[in-house]
This record gives structure tokens, C-alpha cells and sequence, in this order.
């Protein structure tokens, strides 16, 4: 089998995890974040407020760890509404956004990680509605790097997670 | 030829790139924008384009798709002689310098790094109506 370099072993890791989210809300979006620091955690802390968005960090055939998006609603409705999109309650549309939000960061970790050695593929992201399917997803025994944001007040997490 | 003049299709499976591309570009006065959800639709928007003898000029492309990714679209477009003069403008959060080596050697006329400035769009739209008018 292939040997990959390991995620959680590179203090790259968190400048490039800082840089894709600061990046992909202020370029795109206009909306400047306030990034915490990156950390570990021993769980996804779960949050009802949040929507969660997943995608497979695959090296190869091989699928060590995922990286998983949390944003308080607020934080989907601020961004459509900068786009002309008012009031939005629709589901699908607040879905859609949450995962070209995750896309986007994901391809901005994914390039600088890929300058260091590490060889991720592009995937697609999914929102996981679903608490419980999210648990699934990812080995809870595991530590998590968490990284925190905060756009007007409105809490997000970006994670990166062992598969399960 | 000038904006105003061109017949866009935007091609991305996620309604707000779609939606955000096709507000700026009525915003540019661009005389038409269609959008297509995956590879597979637009290439069959694409097709049926043609045949109604009212070719798109420029299309705006994605490259991680559902049914058909936007490279094997650019591929398959690329193919068709009737089409060497459409422009394929990759806009992606592929960034990776060999991925953009791949995508312009396949005949993509422009690539674009999302996160995108409109101000990265307009100087392609730029570049653009310059190789339309060549």
C-alpha cells in the first residue's frame, strides 16, 4: 500500500486550515471571520443550531480522515443575503450554499496541503442533516483538530476527523 | 464583439455559483445567460445550442461534478470542431498548478481559482472578449 504523510503530525495543518477558511468567507463572500486557533478536541461537539457538511479526504483509494464544516444557520442566510438571496428559509438553498462553502475550503486546505506532500483528492461535500449519521462518520476515539470562527457573532467550526 | 454580444452558459452543480455568476454577468450586460447543473446538462445544453445554430460563446465551467466532471465536459466540447470557438472559462476550487497545467493544455481558455474577486472575473471576461475577437 501506499505510504501518505499523516494529518495529524504537521503543524502546517493549522496556518493552512486558518488560511482556507479566512480566505474562502472574506474573497468570495465579504465577510471577514474572526479565526481562532486551531486545537484538538476528543469530539465534534454536537450543536442542534449547527449545519454540518462533510467532505472525504482521500489519499488515493484510501480515506484516512474527513473534514467536517458546523455553521450556525445565521452564517449561510448572511452570505445568500449578500447575493441577493433575502430571507432565505429554503432548505435547499441554505444546504447548497453550506456545501460550496465547504468545497471551496476544502480546495484551498487541499492545494496547500498537497504543496507539503500529502496528495488529497478532490471530492464532493455533503451536508449530514442527521446527528447521529455524523457520529458514524468519523472514529470518535480519536482526537479531532477543531478550528473555531466567528462571523457577527455567529459561531463555525471547521474540523478534521479520523474516518471511521 | 463586446460583452453585451455573448451568449454565456454557466455550468456548476451549486445554485449559488450559478445564481452569483449569472447576476453578474446581466450585470455586465451580457446578452444571454443559461446555467446547466452538472457536466452532463451542459454539455447537452451545449449541443442543443448548436443545433438551433445559436452557439454559446463563452461557458463558464466547475470541474468537481456530479454525472460528469467539468474537465471530461471541456474534453468532450473540445472535440467538436463547431466549438473551437466557444470559449471555456474553468472556475473551480481546483487550484493546484497541475490541475490548471491540465485544464489549459485540454483547450480551456481561462481558469479562475474560486474564491473568486469580481474584479479576477472581469479581467478573464477581458481576455476573453479578446481571444473571441482574434
Amino acid at each position: 500500500m501506499a505510504e501518505y504523510k499523516n494529518i495529524v503530525t504537521d503543524d502546517y495543518l493549522a496556518h493552512a486550515m486558518e488560511k482556507a477558511v479566512h480566505s474562502t468567507l472574506y474573497d468570495t463572500y465579504l465577510i471577514e471571520p474572526k479565526v481562532g486557533d486551531c486545537r484538538l478536541e476528543n469530539d465534534i461537539a454536537p450543536d442542534n443550531s449547527y449545519i454540518y457538511s462533510i467532505v472525504k479526504m482521500k489519499q488515493g483509494e484510501h480515506c484516512r480522515n474527513i473534514l467536517v464544516t458546523g455553521f450556525s444557520q445565521e452564517i449561510p442566510v448572511r452570505i445568500l443575503a449578500n447575493y441577493g438571496f433575502s430571507n432565505v428559509v429554503d432548505k435547499v438553498i441554505i444546504h447548497d450554499c453550506v456545501e460550496e462553502i465547504t468545497n471551496i475550503i476544502y480546495g484551498k486546505l487541499k492545494a496547500s496541503l498537497n504543496k507539503n506532500g500529502y496528495e488529497f483528492a478532490m471530492e464532493f461535500p455533503e451536508v449530514i442533516e442527521d446527528k447521529d449519521v455524523l457520529y458514524q462518520k468519523y472514529n470518535s476515539d480519536k482526537k479531532i483538530i477543531s478550528l473555531p470562527f466567528i462571523i457577527n457573532g455567529h459561531l463555525g467550526h471547521v474540523f478534521i476527523a479520523a474516518c471511521n | 464583439m463586446e460583452i453585451s454580444d455573448l451568449n454565456f452558459l454557466v455550468v456548476d452543480d451549486h445554485l449559488m455559483i450559478r445564481s452569483l455568476l449569472t447576476k453578474f454577468l446581466g450585470e455586465q450586460n451580457a446578452k444571454s445567460v443559461d446555467t446547466a447543473v452538472d457536466g452532463a446538462d451542459g454539455l447537452s445544453k451545449v449541443k442543443n445550442a448548436l443545433n438551433l445554430n445559436n452557439p454559446y460563446n463563452a461557458i463558464f465551467l466547475d470541474w468537481n461534478m456530479p454525472k460528469m466532471s467539468g474537465f471530461e465536459m471541456l474534453l468532450e466540447c473540445r472535440k467538436d470542431e463547431r466549438l473551437k470557438n466557444t470559449a471555456i472559462i474553468m472556475l473551480t476550487a481546483e487550484s493546484e498548478e497541475e490541475n490548471i497545467i491540465k485544464a489549459l493544455s485540454a483547450g480551456a481558455t481561462a481558469y479562475i481559482v474560486k474564491p473568486f474577486k469580481e474584479d479576477v472575473v472581469l479581467r478573464r471576461l477581458d481576455n476573453v472578449v479578446n481571444w473571441l475577437n482574434k
